[in-house]
């Protein structure tokens, strides 16, 4: 008989470094396929101790909602950037947020985003850097229901968590956005069964409030906080999606930020 | 003796985006998010101006009566100095 073998690997997430410490090698290579661009980041020594995850869960999909779940909520917490619940896509630089709370669609929005030509830059946060307002990537694996899956059109190479399955952006036929963007839209989502995708103008200041409130750090530097929602605010455009499909929401974000498509 | 209003408190943090203000007050860790009506309150809010003067002067902008205006604008201050916003001592 011989003793399990425990299988190790480094993540660095936003600067907080978390070390997955499993026994199955089938999770572990699940993990080190969804977080690709966050090995990237460990293998730069950044000089942040290591917090150990154990993943010891009964089954594969458990193991991994167990480590996303861990991971993104002491990552976001301890950022050294204001982070804000949102989905964020990118294109030629430019990214476009759309802050939400959970369970609201931002996910969905965000991977059909991705199917509809936008790249990557998180699901889960818009991590805004303080010294310059810059949008940071934050291109943690997609988590879609099984509703979203289908709603997205997206492939079969999900990997199953527990209720969700986890998705890379290449996964959707998307890439992800590596260098840092500018925010220029904010898009606050507007779902309602039926509607017909519409993009109308939204008042600005309700885009700081909305960042204000969706924050998940901002009491760690409050003043810096408000500041920054200001100004990346005052550099954006704000807007309201109504939509019904998540896919022809996409296109229209597409066709009003980006412009038309070629014709095949 | 007229009821001057304000001036703000030292050490807020005041941000401003198409007129609108936002801000945080240390003292109490709160962000206030104002409207455009509040905001023009706030930036008349320098204790120099009673609630009449801001009365008036929001009354001539909207181009509405002083009293259709008035339970507005002095729910809008009390709303202002229970957030700490205020000075203590100066808005009376």
């Amino acid at each position: 008989m011989t003793a399990p073998v425990s299988h190790r690997l480094a993540v660095n997430l936003l600067g907080s470094v978390f070390e997955v410490d499993t026994d199955d090698a089938a999770t572990l290579a699940d993990v080190r396929r969804l977080w690709q661009p966050f090995l990237e980041a460990a293998a730069d020594p950044s000089g942040a101790a290591a917090v150990a995850v154990r993943l010891d869960e009964a089954s594969a999909p458990q193991r991994l909602q167990h480590f996303a779940t861990a991971v993104n909520a002491a990552a976001l917490d301890a950022a050294p950037h204001f982070a804000v619940h949102a989905g964020v896509v990118a294109y030629d630089g430019v990214a476009v947020a759309m802050p939400a709370v959970s369970g609201t669609g931002k996910s969905t929005m965000t991977a059909a985003c991705l199917r509809r030509g936008f790249r990557y830059v998180s699901d889960e946060a818009l991590c805004l850097s303080y010294d310059d307002g810059a949008v940071l990537p934050y291109p943690r694996p997609i988590a879609l229901s099984p509703w979203s899956v289908d709603a997205v059109g997206a492939s079969d190479r999900g990997i199953p968590a527990v209720d969700e399955f986890l998705f890379t952006a290449e996964d959707l036929g998307s890439e992800r956005q590596a260098e840092p963007a500018r925010l220029g839209n904010l898009v606050i989502l507007d779902r309602r069964e039926g509607a017909a995708p519409a993009l109308s103008p939204e008042a600005r200041p309700n885009g700081v409030t909305l960042l204000l409130q969706l924050s998940f750090n901002h009491y760690r530097r409050p003043e810096d906080a408000v500041r920054l929602a200001a100004d990346v605010i005052a550099g954006a455009v704000v807007w309201r999606l109504e939509y019904s499909d998540p896919l022809e929401a996409a296109d229209l974000l597409w066709t009003s930020f980006v412009g038309e498509r070629p014709q095949p | 003796m007229p009821e001057l209003v304000g001036p703000p408190v030292v050490g807020l943090t005041v941000v401003e985006v198409d007129g609108c203000f936002h801000i945080f007050n240390p003292a109490t860790k709160r962000a206030v998010a104002l409207n455009e009506t509040a905001s023009q309150i706030w930036r008349l809010s320098t204790g120099e101006h009673d609630v009449d003067d801001i009365v008036a002067a929001l009354a001539e902008h909207y181009g509405l009566g002083h009293d259709d205006i008035e339970k507005q604008v002095r729910a809008t201050i009390d709303e202002l100095c229970a957030e700490g916003l205020y000075a203590e001592a100066a808005t009376r």
